[in-house]
């Protein structure tokens, strides 16, 4: 495929409903995606995984574990949702994100849950203290934004609320 | 809880248990049904589902060892002091150890007491946040006093009585830390930050010492230099840097 073609495939995907477009050639492999318009995206964005004040210096002996496997699922999260007047519940620190109280135990909330506030809807983990987080509102969970057990940021969002 | 209840005496209130799931599960619903207050200090003699480091099964023989979990009112700490009050926690039980034997008491990154270089208590701190606000936070404390068999599954574990020969009133010794904690919250509430600190590094396990850690998949060995008031380790591996617990594993 040449760059004259991409060109073309992308234009038509631009104009189409369609989410994302992948093809596969023998060793060649494309993915196009649509952006949408009012997605929580760009702020998710200021966070990365890996923060850099823990990133190892080059001049150190250590290599740097691989963050890809990490990087957060929100990013190509596709299903649309009226974002306007949703409330984002954030991470109050960095640490360890956890749905559920244990690993045989039910998530504290799930997508569809009505919430109020104080009511507990993950733990954070840092530095072996356990973190129970409570709502600050009133409304229905609609969307949970991090994986269970992978690490958070600072204001990292953690839940999409549509306010009651 | 009341804000005037940070004047409360930790220990003031102390409850006996019989027998209950976890200390720390029980004092978390007692303040959410408006029960308890900063302060209260929930004993047991028996915990039919300890919990250790997230879910870790803390084991205790009945009524050997103290199995106690205090509330504190956090309302006028910032967030990051979260720490802090890990140290201070940690250094009240080196109070209570101090006070028995002269034996070395060294606090182990980020919340174990040793002593002989085995294990003598654990910290399981809880803290409720709401917004950027700490509500309040449950600190939980397993310190072995009088327990002299343990499980083949512990790992390296120490007792008082094991160190001094004697034995102790588990629930008289309990009151007695709770003073002890109380005088270290003191300086928390205070802002004294740098004196539990200092007082905190002072006693770290292998300061200064080489020590292997695991970063992902590379082990490398690095000097313990500190811990932050963060709570991030710093260690030496050619160049000084902090880490978070978690992102690396002490290998012992």
């Amino acid at each position: 495929m040449d760059y004259k073609q991409i060109q073309e495939l992308i234009k038509l995907v631009n104009k189409s409903n369609i989410g994302e477009l992948s093809i596969e050639e023998k060793d060649f492999k494309i993915l196009i995606k649509q952006k949408r318009d009012k997605v929580y995206q760009p702020e998710i964005q200021q966070f990365p995984v890996q923060a850099p004040l823990y990133v190892q210096p080059q001049a150190a002996a250590l290599p740097q574990p691989v963050a890809a496997a990490t990087a957060p699922a929100q990013q190509t999260a596709t299903a649309p949702l009226k974002t306007d007047n949703l409330i984002t519940i954030k991470s109050p620190m960095i640490g360890t994100f956890y749905k559920r109280p244990g690993p045989d135990k039910p998530n504290f909330v799930e997508v569809g849950d009505e919430i109020a506030p104080g009511k507990v809807v993950c733990i954070i983990e840092a530095m072996k203290l356990f973190n129970e987080i409570e709502s600050e509102v009133s409304g229905k969970i609609a969307k949970i934004l991090v994986e269970d057990a992978s690490p958070v940021e600072f204001d990292q969002p953690l839940f999409l609320v549509e306010p009651a | 809880m009341s804000a005037a209840s940070i004047n409360n005496v930790i220990g003031k209130r102390f409850i006996e248990l019989l027998s209950v799931d976890s200390t720390n599960n029980y004092a978390m619903q007692q303040v959410q049904n408006s029960n308890a207050d900063h302060g209260d200090a929930f004993f047991a003699f028996e915990q039919t589902a300890g919990r250790g480091q997230f879910n870790r099964q803390w084991l205790s023989a009945k009524g050997e060892n103290i199995m106690l979990s205090v509330v504190l009112n956090t309302r006028e700490l910032a967030l990051n002091k979260q720490f802090l009050l890990n140290m201070a926690c940690a250094l009240s039980i080196l109070d209570l150890f101090n006070k028995y034997t002269t034996e070395k008491i060294k606090i182990k990154w980020p919340n174990d007491i040793y002593c002989r270089d085995r294990k003598a208590a654990g910290i399981l701190v809880e803290n409720m946040i709401r917004g950027k606000n700490w509500q309040f936070a449950i600190a939980g404390f397993g310190i072995n006093i009088n327990q002299t068999e343990f499980p083949a599954a512990a790992k390296r574990p120490v007792s008082l009585k094991q160190v001094t020969g004697e034995t102790y009133n588990t629930v008289e010794l309990a009151k007695e830390f709770c003073v002890m904690l109380n005088e270290r919250m003191r300086w928390l509430y205070a802002g004294h930050d740098h004196e539990i600190l200092n007082d905190y590094n002072r006693h770290l396990y292998s300061l200064n010492e080489t020590e292997n850690f695991k970063y992902g998949s590379v082990v490398f060995p690095a000097i313990i230099k500190g811990v932050n008031e963060s709570g991030n380790i710093v260690l030496d591996s050619g160049i000084e840097k902090p880490y978070r617990s978690g992102e690396i594993e002490w290998l012992v």
